[in-house]
């Protein structure tokens, strides 16, 4: 199904956005710009294509400012791919959404 | 609402969702959604979080969650993710749903206008109920601040009928404690206030005399230091205060080091042991929620009868303690009562003298309903007529989805004739109502948190908790609820009525289907005369309550009100003895009668409408009537300078007024009122009489001549006779602390200041309290019928808007639906003025029926209201003629618009329309 998969600047912009770091829901919507309601399914659809993955925080780092972990999502190699496919067909991508200083 | 509240609603948004989300996922699913949104939602700065922007904003992204949901469910629905699938074969729930919901916005969007109606009238209705709600929510629902607050009870004695709540005397609480079983412990405080000298003028503060086992009994514990205890009761116990938080905090920036310093109370050093904690207050009917310093109730209590040491050795007859007791676990209260009544019997054979009359008892009420007994009546009645507007505007909603409903009927044919089933079509219909009921629920809310405002500001100083009253989430759920409630009321009509399109009549060129046709139009006749019905019965609500305000405002208080400033200048027992506050006293109304523009002034122990209030058993020496056990009972009892009726201009009934000459050392003088009178000696000369409360040092009774009668003088409000009253020369008894009026040409307030000056002039450290013209405490006595007044006009005033604009609408409707039938009569003859009448005759038809259905209801309803109404009946025959010729009035005119549109209509067009 990876390979089939439309390859939208919606979706772009998420991969974009989790590989220089922006790894919450929020925060990819928030550093996308892009609307709402667009981000979350395209994070589902990724998450099932096997373009992401997700894993819950560090529960120590949670606990040191008292609120609960949170779930991070990473690109995985095919994901790294679609990334390099989405930047050469989306020129701006990589100047839209820049690393967040101090992401990791 | 705080900002953890906003994040609640959030939260339990997507819990709402989360039953979409497969079982298997569920959890991880919504920890994710509940970890981002607390984020987003902690790292914003507080000011934003206080922000409309920012609280919108956190309940959309709660929102996303909805779909995102949904869209799990599909993804895995699917045999492969990635592409949604819509499959009409098998119908999902949750498609279908979206899919309603999809299809309602687009109509929404279609027809903004309609929309935008439907959700204002439904977001007024539902704005309105939420506010009401809250008010009962924190008044009538939440339950007291104290630890297992049911348990917590109020303990009265009961003295006959004429007095069946009265307070508590000192051997009477110690007999209580001692005859019980089935209370923990019983405790006694006082409301009173305090001369506080710190640094500048001298201040009155509300304080709390407590026994010492009082704060046990509420289970209160000190924030530092410690509270009032059971030592501070034993004889020669050092003075101690506690101070509230907000005092503390106040005076002295919540510095700990307060804590062992001394405070001057009275005139006399107080030592500070302890801070009771934030927001601590005793809700009781009497106590005000804002109590600044808490004492032990012994010392000064005693000191005003001589400084008995306990609480045994108080005078059985001078009742003023408020009883709070705490019930055993598993105790009921009507346990807890038989067990009072047998307290009561023995404390008879104990005292048989005392207790001589019949009708002795001790009465055990919840310490909740006590407190909410006097509020109750009033907000279930503005709760009803509150939910009759919202009644009255589903109806007109409900007229207003009927009437589009009739317009879309055509394209609901289509659909049901290309293969749409008839359920479907309710469904979307009803998908259509819900949207559009939560939308009017979201303004609602929006609307009454600024009615909310407006609410607690009119509503009156003694409604309880009314500092707390707010949005929480059991107000969040309510409005919720009547949010779908609505909807369904409103919806069901059309719904019902797609489901019943008649597809032939439908396609017929002009043809009248279901909802304009016979049935449709006697649906929306029955809507018109519930609308009217519904108005009549809150027209004559308000009507009464209009009524029953002018009466009150009419009332012979007993006193003439303009003209006079009164305040109160309590002299402590600590620093005057009985003859030096006579000097002092004597030597400020002097004073003050010479001040320019002074007309006459005078003193008062317990001015009327001060919530001031004193009264003890006195007994009669002679009647024809009474039996001699019933020469004894409860009267108010005041102390009054020469002057004092001069001043109030309390009209002399007979006999003559105190004198200058009433002195101490002289014979002994009383005035009663008119309804002393009336029960004391009703056939007989009053004057001449003697009445008594206090024994000479030989324990004879000494017996008080009666000089004069004057009228009964309205003391608790407007709207109370209360008890029998009884005046004495203030020289002649033992009080210090007095209210002082003047009545005066020109603006009352003006003189304060000066009289003032007069009080610091004689004692420098003398505060002045409660400074007020006795036209704002009038206001202020009236603020609980004006507030009831004020909300059920409000809501009248809606009601009738909104039955005059669905009037209009069917009317309207109507006659747009007859325009072919009333084309055939003009091209038959009929003439202009024919059509008028005949709209006119189905306009004023439905809304005569409403106005039988409504009087019958208003008969039946307005019941309730009888005890909120002084002075007039629940069936007030001028409120209904009032009301109903208002309604008719506005029914024919709503009628006659339309009227006149259909007598202008040219037969020829009409007809070649169609």
């Amino acid at each position: 199904m990876g390979k089939r998969m439309n390859l939208t600047y919606a979706t772009g912009m998420v991969l974009q956005a989790i590989d220089v770091g922006f790894c919450y829901g929020f925060d990819v919507m928030d550093a996308s710009g892009l609307p709402d309601g667009t981000v979350y399914p395209a994070l589902r659809r990724l998450e099932a294509a096997g373009l992401l993955t997700a894993r819950w925080e560090d529960d120590a780092a949670a606990e040191k400012e008292k609120r609960p972990p949170r779930r991070y999502y990473e690109l995985t190699p095919a994901g790294h791919e679609k990334l390099v496919e989405a930047r050469a067909r989306f020129r701006g991508l990589e100047v839209m959404i820049q690393p967040a200083r101090g992401a990791s | 609402m705080t900002d953890r509240h906003w994040l609640w609603l959030a939260h339990s948004l997507v819990g709402l969702a989360a039953p979409l989300v497969p079982a298997a996922r569920r959890s991880d699913w919504r920890r994710e959604w509940e970890a981002e949104l607390f984020r987003w939602w902690s790292i914003l700065s507080p000011e934003f979080r206080g922000s409309w922007v920012y609280r919108a904003r956190l309940l959309r992204r709660a929102a996303l969650a909805l779909k995102d949901a949904a869209l799990f469910r599909s993804h895995l629905r699917a045999a492969s993710f990635g592409r949604t699938q819509i499959t009409r074969t098998r119908r999902e729930p949750m498609q279908e749903l979206l899919q309603n919901l999809r299809f309602a916005f687009r109509m929404i969007r279609r027809n903004p206008g309609f929309a935008a109606v439907v959700v204002i009238t439904l977001g007024l209705g539902i704005g309105a109920n939420t506010a009401v709600f809250s008010v009962i929510n924190t008044v009538l629902l939440r339950p007291l601040p104290y630890d297992e607050p049911d348990r917590m009870t109020l303990v009265w004695t009961n003295f006959g009928p004429d007095l069946p709540q009265n307070w508590i005397s000192g051997p009477e609480f110690v007999e209580m404690r001692e005859f019980n079983n089935t209370f923990e412990d019983i405790a006694v405080a006082v409301p009173s206030t305090v001369a506080f000298t710190g640094d500048g003028e001298p201040v009155q503060v509300p304080t709390g005399l407590v026994s010492g086992n009082m704060f046990d009994v509420l289970r209160v514990l000190p924030h530092i230091g410690r509270l009032i205890g059971l030592d501070d009761d034993l004889p020669g116990a050092a003075p101690v205060a506690v101070l509230s938080h907000e005092f503390w905090t106040g005076r002295y920036g919540g510095d700990p080091s307060v804590l062992g310093s001394s405070v001057i109370l009275d005139g006399q050093a107080f030592e500070v042991v302890g801070i009771i904690p934030a927001g601590f207050k005793i809700l009781h009917p009497e106590f005000p929620e804002r109590i600044d310093i808490w004492t032990s109730l012994l010392p000064q209590f005693g000191s005003f009868f001589g400084g008995q040491p306990t609480y045994a050795q108080l005078s059985r007859g001078s009742h003023g303690m408020r009883g709070f007791a705490r019930l055993k676990a598993g105790v009921s209260i009507e346990q807890a009562q038989a067990d009072m009544d047998a307290v009561a019997l023995a404390m008879q054979e104990r005292n048989p003298n005392y207790y001589s009359f019949t009708g002795w008892g001790l009465t055990v009420y919840s310490m909740r309903e006590d407190l909410v007994e006097e509020a109750r009546p009033a907000l279930l009645v503005l709760f009803g007529a509150v939910g009759f507007v919202l009644l009255i505007a589903c109806v007109n909603v409900a007229n207003l989805m009927l009437a589009r409903a009739a317009v879309r009927e055509r394209e609901i044919a289509v659909r049901i004739a290309l293969g749409a089933d008839r359920t479907r079509i309710a469904k979307q219909l009803m998908t259509e109502s819900v949207t559009l009921g939560l939308a009017g629920g979201i303004l609602g809310l929006a609307i009454a948190f600024g009615a909310l405002r407006a609410l607690v500001v009119l509503a009156p100083d003694d409604l309880p908790r009314r500092a707390e009253i707010g949005v929480d989430p059991m107000v969040l759920l309510f409005t919720l609820g009547v949010s779908l409630v609505t909807s369904l009321l409103f919806g069901l009509a059309p719904a019902f009525h797609g489901m019943k399109t008649n597809l032939a009549e439908s396609f017929k060129e002009g043809g009248r289907g279901a909802t304009s046709g016979l049935h449709g139009r006697n649906l929306r006749g029955a809507l018109v005369v519930a609308e009217v019905a519904l108005a009549l019965v809150l027209l004559v609500g308000a009507g009464l309550m209009i009524r029953s305000f002018q009466r009150l405002l009419e009332t012979d208080a007993g006193y003439t009100v303009d003209g006079l400033i009164t305040m109160r200048v309590p002299l402590s027992f600590a620093r005057y003895q009985p003859p030096e506050a006579v000097t002092f006293w004597n030597r400020l109304l002097r004073e003050t009668a010479g001040l320019p523009g002074v007309q006459a002034v005078g003193s008062i122990s317990n001015l009327p409408l001060s919530n001031s209030y004193s009264s003890g058993t006195t007994v009669v020496e002679a009647s024809e009537t009474l039996l001699p056990n019933q020469r004894a009972w409860e009267v108010d009892r005041r102390f009054v300078s020469a002057g004092y009726f001069e001043t109030m201009q309390s009209p002399l009934v007979a006999g003559r007024l105190f004198t200058e000459a009433d002195r101490a050392g002289v014979s002994l003088v009383v005035v009663v009122d008119e309804e002393f009178v009336r029960r004391a000696w009703p056939s007989e000369d009053p004057i001449g009489q003697r009445v008594g409360f206090d024994q000479d040092a030989d324990g004879n009774m000494r017996w008080r001549e009666v000089v004069g009668v004057i009228r009964h003088q309205k003391h608790y409000d407007l709207n109370t006779t209360g008890r029998e009253q009884a005046y004495f020369p203030f020289s002649q008894g033992r009080v210090t602390s007095m209210f002082l009026a003047a009545r005066v040409a020109g603006d009352p307030m003006a003189l304060a200041a000066s009289i003032r000056r007069l009080v610091w002039d004689i004692d420098p450290e003398q505060p002045v309290a409660d400074i007020a013209t006795m036209d704002s405490r009038v206001r202020e006595a009236v603020a609980q019928p004006r507030f009831n007044l004020v909300l059920l006009t409000a809501f009248a005033a809606v009601a009738l808007i909104l039955a005059t604009v669905g009037i209009y609408g069917v009317i309207s409707y109507s006659v747009a639906q007859r325009g072919h039938e009333i084309g055939v009569r003009m091209a038959l003859g009929a003439k202009s003025q024919d059509v008028v009448a005949m709209v006119l005759k189905q306009g004023v038809g439905l809304v005569a029926v409403g106005l039988g259905v409504g009087t019958a209801a208003a008969f039946a309803l307005t019941r309730v209201m009888q005890t909120l109404l002084f002075e007039v009946s629940a069936s007030d025959p001028v409120t209904y003629v009032v009301v109903g010729v208002i309604l008719l009035g506005v029914g024919t005119a709503a009628s006659l618009l339309p009227a006149r549109r259909a007598a202008r209509l040219e037969a020829l067009s009409v007809l070649t329309t169609e």
